[in-house]
């Protein structure tokens, strides 16, 4: 998943998030490296405290104080000038945090929606009211005249209107399936459902057609029967509006249903990345493999979960070696304490990091034995 | 309190019929009245000895308040609440009394038999109290502290995975799965018949929750001991239950056997909802029923079956004419005008 | 099941044995490492100390005994005499007494040839240490053997008495003043707001209608009424009893309403339900669970409350509504300074204004540390 290639959005190198606390260093996010391809969905998975939701604030440069990030995310931005297609390279890890750039990129590139619909939106202002300010903010028009429209050589664009920003505004309500849009757009959030505050949410993130939509657990909150309409809600919308995804959730069924690849992120550290396909029939990290087996899955009846032996460990006083390795079921003691593995392609696509499958560890019989077992 | 007429099975423990919780919806300057919720409204249902029953539902369908009133931690508006205890009965054998006719001294004597595990695992256990306060609290208010005490508690942190040491430690020293634990050990400690589980597991990650209801299985059978288990999880519900009831806006829209209800739903609601739960296999056909709308508002419902206006079967009847909970199959009941008559699709088993 | 979180709960390692932290420990870490408050507590230490427990010990004479010398200015304790001799032992000069022709006013001048040395643990003016254990040793004074030597450290009054003294035994009613009516209001506050709070219904009506009656009562007209409407003829222990339960009965409905709000969220909490399904009484609840979850607001409450009550009784005892003469306290000592005249003639009146300044002072100190230090899992 290294290479550069035409269909890369966004790439993630050597992500490193730190932060100074009065009771040690904790690294929430250690050594990322990932990439976001134009259209499809990237699933980021993990429990609490993994350092998933920092990442996405890393990508959009939002990392809290006092953390420190190093390491590069680029975002590859794609415009179209005198009628040809040209990528530019934005490094968005450099760009001043709070600087004139990195606030076009946010809301407009890259869009957010949260798990807490209710205090993402501003009480005292209606739901038409966002999205409008969204627009206006971010969507420009081109200035056309007759003689350009037929060469599709635009050069100016202009902000567009109070009266247009409206329209988009009911529009995109429309659009996310909200009933009644055209009176919903003068509501306030208090008078809508959970719901339909997810989808104002998602009508906002999506009207200043972003390239890449960071939904962070946006469906843990609602009811199983709202999560679905609003799962389909996102998939639909993606493949009308070309957008890529980094979805991040702990529920493995939401995953499944929407990611095309997929991270599993453990203590800070990507554990194992790849096609959502290729970890849930064959994951090669051992916590992935105990997570997936950890779920009770309906439709099929277990007599008892797998788990995950003792808990995660204090981010303050990480197990040397593998972090995951005093729960590990294949610990290989006198190693996996020892050697921090490195993330290793384990199948075409597919990399974990675990020194079961570290080509520069010997493949010792031991290795050989628990790889046969997995 | 011998009246075994309508109860079919020698082995049932716990029997709720009709119960109901109201409550005022009050406006205006005199706070007068002017409606009220219908958390829960007309509930039926039984829970067996050793067993657990799983009352899944969205949120605001009132099984954590169904949870509560058989508890009478929230006061019924109606119904009754009958109830096998042993502590209860001078005889030793246990004996049906009926919840609501009791006293308070006799309800804090059932409440022995009875206990609850919270949600929360944070706010369930005071911040302030060690964790041999916590678990011998239940033991303090009836009155059976003792010389055995500390070695009791020691033997319940044993039982569910915790060390000896921990037992003068506070909550916040715990992680969300470990004080789960604590809370666990507390409502073993009177030594109960019954626990009622408000979400156990709803707050905790993936691995934990997996961990906690292992435990809660393995405790089941170590004491005999029967669930309610109150959760929104449809496959967490499943893999615990032995019966599931279903709830949609204060009612009971079915309830069967785990599995007979999973691969054969007579409820149109039922469907709907297991056909809406993602599915950890990404190669699974994404074809679901998407329910429509909102969940109905229990302070204004609709008129006739509360769930016809996201109902795919509906009819004119269902808007009209509300369906009682009817046992279509044997020991398999559903609340649909239509029950048994609709194709519908479960999971398979 | 966000990971937002910046700082992560600190998790107990699981193999580590380690010393458990109780929320107090947790609050006595903190509070240590505000210094100012932590030098505010020892400030009051020593005041509780020579002016509430061991006044008569720190007093080189009792709050009444009357002497010759009216209104003596101050002799301070001296090292070195007018010759430039310098001794070890601190000695004071003695007073001789004139008759300004002018004013036709009697004035004490220092006389630099009389020097009467000062000793410490002296025997002096028998007492009896808590009311009941009969001493006599005092911890300074005048060589007990002759008659004449006196040490007025903050001058006389007009019959002659130690100034120094005085203020300290009138520390032991203010100072006592201040501990009891805040008890009585802790007591009634706490109690009434905690009942409010939890049964609601008629009750809370009922206790915030009287904390709302009170919050509007205009305080110094009422102490005026009330004030007038003790009787002359009663003890001064009746008076000052009557004075602290007053201060308390007029103030305790802010902390009501405080201790309501809190014990009404208290109530949502998921451990109070989770005692109530255990079959807890209301008493268990309101006193294990609900009462103890607002003790750090209270204490803080309390701590800022007393210098309040201190000030008040000042106030009232200066303008001559509360304590009277012969009690002893500062109120009544300021009462000295209450003209221009008594002022410029004895300035020495106003030396019991930094007492109750810095009492004042180390209480919201203390107050201030204390809130800082109960919230101990903020930064």
């Amino acid at each position: 998943m290294n290479e550069i290639t035409d269909d890369v959005l966004v790439s993630i190198r050597d992500l490193r998030i730190r932060f100074d606390v009065r009771d040690g260093i904790v690294n929430a996010v250690d050594g990322a490296n990932f990439t976001i391809r134009r259209g499809k969905t990237l699933g980021v998975i993990g429990e609490s405290g993994c350092g998933k939701s920092m990442t996405a604030k890393a990508i959009m440069n939002m990392v809290p104080k006092p953390g420190i990030m190093t390491g590069e995310v680029t975002l590859y931005k794609r415009h179209v000038e005198n009628g040809s297609q040209i990528v530019e390279e934005i490094r968005l890890d450099q760009l001043d945090k709070d600087g004139e750039e990195i606030r076009k990129i946010r809301g407009g590139t890259i869009t957010m929606i949260f798990q807490e619909p209710m205090s993402s939106l501003t009480p005292v202002f209606s739901a038409g009211f966002h999205i409008m300010e969204a627009v206006k903010l971010h969507r420009f028009l081109p200035i056309e005249s007759i003689g350009e429209t037929m060469t599709r050589n635009i050069q100016k664009k202009r902000q567009v209107s109070l009266e247009e920003a409206r329209e988009i505004a009911i529009d995109m309500l429309q659009k996310v399936g909200l009933p009644n849009a055209a009176q919903r757009v003068d509501s306030y959030p208090h008078q809508l459902s959970g719901g339909q505050r997810q989808r104002v949410m998602i009508a906002i993130a999506l009207s200043t057609h972003p390239d890449l939509l960071i939904a962070d657990e946006p469906t843990t909150a609602l009811d199983v029967s709202i999560e679905a309409q609003i799962l389909d809600l996102m998939r639909e919308l993606q493949e009308t509006v070309d957008m890529a995804i980094l979805f991040i959730t702990h529920n493995m069924g939401v995953i499944a249903e929407m990611a095309d690849e997929m991270v599993v992120m453990y203590m800070g550290k990507e554990v194992e990345e790849g096609s959502v396909i290729d970890i849930f029939e064959n994951p090669k990290h051992p916590y992935t493999r105990l997570l997936l087996a950890s779920i009770p899955e309906i439709g099929e009846k277990k007599r008892e979960l797998a788990t995950i032996k003792g808990m995660t460990p204090s981010p303050f006083d990480l197990p040397t070696g593998c972090v995951f390795h005093p729960r590990c079921p294949d610990f290989m003691p006198g190693k996996c304490d020892v050697v921090k593995p490195l993330l290793a392609t384990v199948a075409k696509n597919q990399n974990a990091r675990c020194l079961m499958y570290d080509p520069c560890w010997p493949d010792t019989a031991e290795a050989q034995a628990i790889k046969a077992k997995a | 309190m011998a009246d075994n007429g309508n109860v079919k099975d020698e082995n049932i423990l716990l029997e709720v019929k009709g119960l109901k919780k109201y409550f005022p919806i009050t406006g205006g300057m005199m706070r007068k009245v002017v409606g009220y919720v219908k958390a829960v409204d007309d509930v039926n249902f039984f829970v067996r000895e050793g067993e657990t029953l799983g009352l899944v539902g969205e949120s605001g369908c009132g099984k954590t308040t169904a949870g509560r009133a058989v508890m009478r931690l929230y006061e019924p508006t109606d119904g009754e609440v009958r109830f096998k205890s042993r502590a209860l009965s001078k005889s030793g054998k246990p004996e049906w009394v009926s919840l609501r006719e009791l006293n308070k001294e006799q309800l804090k004597t059932v409440y022995q038999d009875i206990s609850m595990i919270f949600q929360d695992p944070i706010g369930s256990l005071n911040p302030r109290m060690t964790v041999y306060d916590i678990i011998t609290e239940p033991l303090l208010i009836h009155n059976k502290v003792g010389p055995n005490t500390e070695e009791h508690v020691i033997q319940l942190l044993q039982r569910v995975g915790l060390r000896p040491e921990h037992i003068r430690r506070y909550p916040h020293e715990f992680s969300g799965g470990q004080r789960q634990r604590i809370g666990i050990a507390r409502s073993l400690a009177l030594n109960p018949q019954l626990i009622i589980c408000d979400e156990p597991v709803s707050a905790l990650d993936v691995s934990v929750q997996a961990q906690t209801l292992n435990l809660l299985n393995d405790l089941k059978e170590d004491f005999n001991l029967a669930y309610i288990f109150v959760a929104h999880d449809l496959s967490v519900v499943q893999h615990i239950s032995d019966r599931v009831a279903v709830m949609y806006v204060g009612r009971i829209a079915e309830m069967a056997e785990s599995i007979e209800l999973y691969s054969q739903p007579l409820h149109p609601y039922t469907e709907a909802l297991m056909s809406s739960v993602p599915r950890p296999n990404p190669r699974a056909k994404k074809q679901r029923i998407i329910m429509e709308g909102d969940v109905a508002d229990p302070g204004n419902p609709p008129p006739g079956c509360l769930f016809h206006p996201r109902c795919r079967y509906v009819q004119e009847k269902c808007k009209i004419e509300v369906p009682e909970l009817r046992e279509i199959k044997p020991d398999h009941y559903a609340a649909c005008h239509f029950a048994g008559e609709l194709d519908l699709k479960g999971v398979a088993m | 099941m966000s990971d937002a979180a910046v700082i992560p709960v600190q998790e107990t390692k699981d193999d580590a044995v380690k010393i458990s932290q109780s929320y107090w420990s947790l609050v006595w870490w903190k509070f240590k490492r505000n210094r100012l408050a932590v030098v505010a507590a020892f400030i009051l230490a020593a005041y509780y100390i020579t002016c509430l427990i061991f006044p008569e010990f720190f007093a080189p004479y009792s709050k009444g005994l009357e002497s010759d010398y009216i209104e003596a200015r101050p002799t301070y304790p001296q090292f070195v005499d007018a010759d430039g001799n310098f001794s070890l032992r601190p000695f004071v000069y003695g007073l001789d007494e004139e008759i300004d022709v002018a004013t036709r006013s009697r004035q004490f001048v220092v006389n630099e040839s009389v020097k009467y040395p000062l000793y410490f643990f002296v025997e002096g003016e028998p007492y009896k240490l808590f009311g009941f254990i009969p001493a006599k040793t005092h911890f300074f004074g005048t060589d007990p053997a002759d008659p004449d030597a006196k040490v007025f450290l903050l001058g006389t009054d007009r019959l002659g008495r130690d100034q120094f003294s005085r203020i300290l035994f009138g520390g032991r009613i203010s100072l006592f003043i201040g501990l009891f009516s805040v008890a009585v209001f802790l007591f009634v506050g706490v109690t009434l707001g905690a009942a409010s709070g939890y049964y609601g219904g008629a009750t809370d009506i009922v206790v915030m209608r009287i904390t709302e009656l009170l919050s509007a009562f205009p305080q110094e007209p009422l102490f005026l009424a009330l004030g007038a409407a003790v009787p002359v003829s009663w003890p001064s222990t009746r008076v000052f009893f009557m004075v602290t339960i007053l201060l308390a009965l007029i103030q305790w409905g802010g902390l009501a309403r405080q201790v309501r709000g809190l014990v009404l969220s208290g109530r949502e909490e998921q451990y109070v339900l989770a005692a109530r399904s255990f079959g807890a009484s209301d008493r268990r609840i309101i006193f294990n669970h609900l009462i103890p979850a607002t003790m750090s607001h209270v204490i803080v409450i309390a701590t800022l409350k007393i210098p309040g009550m201190i000030l008040l009784e000042t106030a009232l005892s200066f303008l001559g509504l509360g304590l009277v003469p012969p009690t002893v306290s500062w109120g009544t000592l300021l009462q000295n300074a209450n003209t221009v005249r008594s002022i410029s003639a004895a300035p020495w009146y106003l030396f019991v204004t930094p007492f109750i300044l810095f009492a004042i002072l180390a209480y919201n100190l203390l107050g201030d540390g204390l809130r800082d230090a109960m919230d101990p899992y903020s930064k």
